[in-house]
C-alpha cells in the first residue's frame, strides 16, 4: 500500500467516525419519535450512509462499500416513505449503524481488516424486500396511497439501488456539499504539536514570572515597563493557549443518550435523557478520563435509580423516567451533574447493606450523608445481584476514584422517593493547578489545593499520642491522625518545635481525615503541570512536577498516597513525628 | 542501539566509517559515548531532590522549562563523590524513551574513532559488572571506555529507583 493510499484510508477513517458521530442522534430521534421522526432526521442518516459509501469504494474499502449500499438502500426506501418507520427498522438501522462503526473502528486499528456482513445485509435485505416490516408497522390508507404513486418512481431507484455505486450517487446529488458545512472556519491541529506549543507557553510563563520578580533589581523604567507588558501578553497567549485543548461535552453526552437507549430496554425500562450545557468545555483528557465514569453513573441511575414502569405508575410518577445531564461553570470548576427522578437512595437500606457487607460495625452511628457516601465504598453494591448493566463487580468506588484522580470531586444529594443527583466537579483543565506551595527545610513541595481543607497554626496542647493510633493533633475536639511530611518523605524537617510549623488538615470524601505538619507555607500559587521522565516514574506520593517563579522545580505530591504507603509500612507510631521535627 | 558503537559491526567494517564520541571524564578515568545520544551539554543546575530514590538520582532540573532527571555518573560508578567544580557539566542524553542530565567531570572533546581504533573490553576480573563499557580506544596514550550509555543507566536504573522507593519504605518499617 502506498503513501497516498494509506493517507487516503486513514483521511476517510477520520471522516467516517465524524459522520457517524454526527448522524448518532439522528438515529435516538428516530427512535425516540419512531414514524413521528421529522424527515430530516432519515435525509441525515442517509446523507451520513451514501457519504461513507461512496468514499469507501474509493479508498478501497470495498466490503464496508458492499454494507453501506444494501443500508443506504433500505435508508432510500424508508425515505421515500415506501417503508413505514416501526420499531424493528429502527433497531435494524441501530444495528447497521454499530456494524458501520464496528467497521470503521477496526479498520483503524488494521487497515487490511475483513468483515462479515452477510448476516446483517441479509437483515436489512429482508427489510428492503418488506418481509419484516408488515405485521409491526400497517400503514395506514393514505399511506398506502402515496406508496402506490410512488411505486412507479421508486421502482427505477430500486434497481439502481442494486446496480453499482456510482449509479446510486448520481440519484442523490448535493451529499457531499452538506459534509463541507461542518468543516468551516476550523483547523485540523496534530495533537502532539499542540503539545509542543503548549510546552513551549508553559516555557514562557515560567521565564516571564522569573523576570518578573526580578524586575526590580533593574534600574530602567522603561524595562520594567516592558516587563510588565510583557507579563499581559503572557498571561494573554497562556489563557488562550489552554483554550485550545478545551472541547466541547457535547460528543460525549450524545454517547449517554445511546447509553440510556440501551440500558432501558436491557431493564425494561423507559427513560428518556435530557441534556444541557452541551456547549460547556472541558480539557480534552479531563474528557477522555470522563467518559467512563459518566458512563457508569448513567447506567448507574437507568438500573439502580429509575423504577419500572409498573412501580412508578403505582407511585403516581410518569411512567417514563427522567434523567437529566447538565454541564455547567461553577467557580472555577466544571460541573457535570445526572439527576435523576427514580426512587432516590434510602439511607437506612444502605446502612444495613453496609453492615452485612462487613464495612461498617453495628454500633457505628452515621449521619445521613455519611450513609449515602457508603455507596462510594469499596465491596458495596446496592442491588443484591450483580447485573450485567452496572454490575460487573466494579462499584461507583471506581467513579469516585476516577474523579479524585482527575483532582475532581463526586458529590451526591438525594431526596426518597424523588431521585438522587450526582455531581462531578472537575477542574477545567489539568494542565494547570492551584497548588500550595510548602516548605521543608530547605526544599519546596507543592501539594494540589483541592486536598486540602484547612491550614492551622498548632499549639503544642493539641499534639499528643493516643495509644493505637498515634500522634494525634486535635482540631476543635476532633481527634485527627497527625504526620509528618518529613517522616512521609524521609528527609528532614528545620523545624525546632513542632508548633513553629504548620498543621495542614486534609479532607477528602476517599480516605478519613488527616493532618500533617510541614515547616512553613510558601503560597498558593497557579503551576504548571510537568510529568517526570519514565525514569523517576511511578514513585509513590509524587504526580509530577512544577517549575516555581524562581525557575527551580519542585515536586507535587499526592499526600493521601503518601500517608497511605507509609501506614501500610510503618504503624503510625510517636516516633514518625519526633524524628522529623 | 548498542550493537551501533560495539565497533564490530559488518557495516562499519565494510565501509571503514568513522563514529564520532563525545569523551568526558569522570575522576582519572576517561570516558566516550557515542554523539548521536547527546543532546546538549550545559552547566551544573540547581537540582531539586526526589525523595526514597537512590543517591545517584540526584534529583529533577530545569532545562528551559522542560524538568528532567538528573543522575550522577561517579556515584552511579561507585566512585568518590566529588566537588561541583566549574568544569562540572551535564550531558543531556536521549535515549530514545528517555531524556535526562548525566553530571560528569568535565567534557573534553568529540573523537572520531575509526572501527579498528576500538579494541573489545579486555577480560579483567572485576567485582564490578562492567558489561556497560562496549569498547575501548587508546588516544594519546590514554585508554577511553566506550560506553554503552544506555545499558550504564537505562534498565537498570529504572528498576533501581523503584526498587530503593520500595526498600527504603521497608526500612522503615523495621
Amino acid at each position: 500500500m502506498d503513501e497516498l493510499e494509506r493517507e487516503l484510508k486513514v483521511g476517510f477513517l477520520e471522516e467516517a467516525t465524524q459522520l457517524l458521530d454526527d448522524c448518532e442522534e439522528s438515529f435516538l430521534q428516530l427512535e425516540m419519535q419512531g414514524s413521528r421522526a421529522a424527515d430530516s432526521v432519515i435525509e441525515n442518516i442517509f446523507r451520513a450512509v451514501h457519504n461513507i459509501k461512496g468514499t469507501s469504494a474509493a479508498v478501497g474499502f470495498e466490503q464496508m462499500g458492499v454494507f453501506c449500499h444494501t443500508f443506504e438502500s433500505l435508508l432510500l426506501k424508508i425515505k421515500n416513505k415506501q417503508i413505514a418507520v416501526s420499531t424493528s427498522i429502527v433497531s435494524t438501522l441501530l444495528n447497521g449503524n454499530d456494524h458501520l462503526g464496528k467497521m470503521v473502528a477496526s479498520l483503524k486499528m488494521d487497515l487490511a481488516a475483513r468483515f462479515d456482513s452477510a448476516e446483517i445485509i441479509a437483515s436489512l435485505q429482508d427489510h428492503i424486500d418488506g418481509k419484516v416490516s408488515a405485521e409491526e408497522a400497517v400503514p395506514t390508507e393514505s399511506q398506502f396511497d402515496s406508496i402506490m404513486a410512488e411505486e412507479a418512481l421508486a421502482q427505477p431507484e430500486a434497481n439502481l439501488a442494486k446496480a453499482s455505486s456510482p449509479a446510486i450517487a448520481a440519484v442523490v446529488p448535493g451529499g457531499k456539499k452538506e459534509a463541507i458545512r461542518h468543516q468551516d472556519e476550523t483547523i485540523r491541529v496534530n495533537l502532539s504539536r499542540m503539545e509542543m506549543l503548549l510546552n513551549g507557553i508553559g516555557e514562557l510563563v515560567i521565564l516571564e514570572a522569573v523576570l518578573n520578580q526580578q524586575k526590580a533589581l533593574i534600574p530602567s523604567s522603561f524595562i520594567q515597563k516592558t516587563i510588565s507588558q510583557l507579563a499581559k501578553v503572557t498571561k494573554d497567549i497562556r489563557d488562550i493557549s489552554m483554550s485550545l485543548r478545551m472541547v466541547p461535552v457535547k460528543p460525549t453526552f450524545k454517547k449517554m443518550q445511546r447509553i440510556v437507549r440501551d440500558t432501558s430496554k436491557l431493564t425494561g425500562k423507559e427513560v428518556i435523557l435530557e441534556t444541557s450545557g452541551d456547549e460547556t468545555e472541558l480539557d480534552k483528557t479531563v474528557l477522555e478520563h470522563l467518559s467512563d465514569p459518566l458512563v457508569h453513573l448513567i447506567r448507574n441511575a437507568v438500573d439502580h435509580g429509575i423504577e419500572d414502569p409498573a412501580e412508578r405508575k403505582l407511585k403516581g410518577k410518569p411512567v417514563v423516567g427522567t434523567i437529566k445531564l447538565k454541564a455547567y461553570h461553577q467557580g472555577g470548576h466544571i460541573v457535570i451533574e445526572a439527576r435523576d427522578d427514580g426512587k432516590g437512595l434510602d439511607a437506612k437500606k444502605l446502612r444495613e447493606k453496609a453492615i452485612q457487607k462487613g464495612l461498617i460495625s453495628e454500633s457505628d452511628i452515621l449521619s445521613e450523608q455519611e450513609c449515602f457516601q457508603l455507596i462510594f465504598r469499596p465491596g458495596f453494591s446496592t442491588k443484591a445481584e450483580v447485573t450485567e448493566i452496572s454490575g460487573r463487580g466494579v462499584g461507583l468506588d471506581v467513579v469516585k476514584t476516577n474523579v479524585e484522580r482527575l483532582h475532581g470531586e463526586i458529590q451526591v444529594s438525594t431526596e426518597l422517593g424523588q431521585g438522587s443527583c450526582f455531581k462531578m466537579l472537575l477542574p477545567i483543565t489539568l494542565a494547570i493547578i492551584d497548588g500550595l506551595v510548602l516548605k521543608l527545610g530547605n526544599e519546596r513541595y507543592v501539594i494540589p489545593i483541592v486536598s486540602v481543607h484547612e491550614t492551622v497554626k498548632p499549639n503544642l496542647k493539641d499534639i499528643f499520642p493516643v495509644s493505637g493510633m498515634g500522634v494525634t493533633f486535635s482540631l476543635r475536639g476532633e481527634v485527627l491522625p497527625l504526620y509528618g511530611l518529613a517522616a512521609l518523605l524521609g528527609r528532614k524537617s528545620a523545624l525546632k518545635n513542632v508548633d513553629d510549623g504548620i498543621v495542614i488538615v486534609v479532607r477528602t470524601n476517599q480516605d478519613k481525615p488527616f493532618t500533617f505538619l510541614v515547616d512553613d507555607i510558601i503560597g498558593l500559587q497557579q503551576v504548571v503541570i510537568k510529568k517526570l521522565g519514565k525514569e523517576a516514574d511511578g514513585l509513590k506520593g509524587i504526580i509530577g512536577s512544577t517549575i516555581l517563579g524562581d525557575g527551580k522545580p519542585a515536586l507535587i505530591l499526592e499526600i493521601s498516597d503518601l500517608v497511605q504507603a507509609q501506614s501500610k509500612s510503618v504503624p503510625h507510631s510517636t516516633e514518625t513525628l519526633r524524628g522529623v521535627a | 542501539m548498542s550493537q551501533n558503537f560495539s565497533g564490530k559491526s559488518s557495516d562499519q567494517k565494510k565501509h571503514g566509517d568513522l563514529q564520532r564520541y563525545l569523551s568526558f571524564s569522570l575522576g582519572t578515568e576517561d570516558y566516550a559515548i557515542p554523539l548521536l545520544r547527546v543532546k546538549e551539554v550545559v552547566a551544573m543546575p540547581e537540582v531539586t531532590p526526589v525523595p526514597q530514590t537512590p543517591t545517584h538520582f540526584l534529583g529533577i532540573m530545569n532545562l528551559r522549562g522542560q524538568v528532567l532527571s538528573i543522575i550522577d555518573l561517579r556515584l552511579k560508578f561507585r566512585m568518590k563523590k566529588a566537588e561541583i567544580q566549574e568544569e562540572t557539566a551535564v550531558i543531556i542524553l536521549d535515549l530514545d524513551t528517555v531524556v535526562l542530565g548525566v553530571v560528569v567531570d568535565s567534557v573534553d572533546s568529540v573523537l572520531s574513532l575509526a572501527p579498528e581504533e576500538i579494541s573489545s573490553t579486555p577480560d579483567i576480573e572485576s567485582t564490578r559488572k562492567v558489561d556497560y563499557i562496549s569498547g575501548v580506544a587508546k588516544r594519546e596514550n590514554k585508554l577511553v571506555l566506550l560506553l554503552d550509555i544506555a545499558k550504564a543507566l537505562d534498565m537498570q536504573d529504572l528498576v533501581a529507583i523503584k526498587q530503593t522507593a520500595r526498600e527504603s519504605d521497608s526500612e522503615e518499617a523495621a
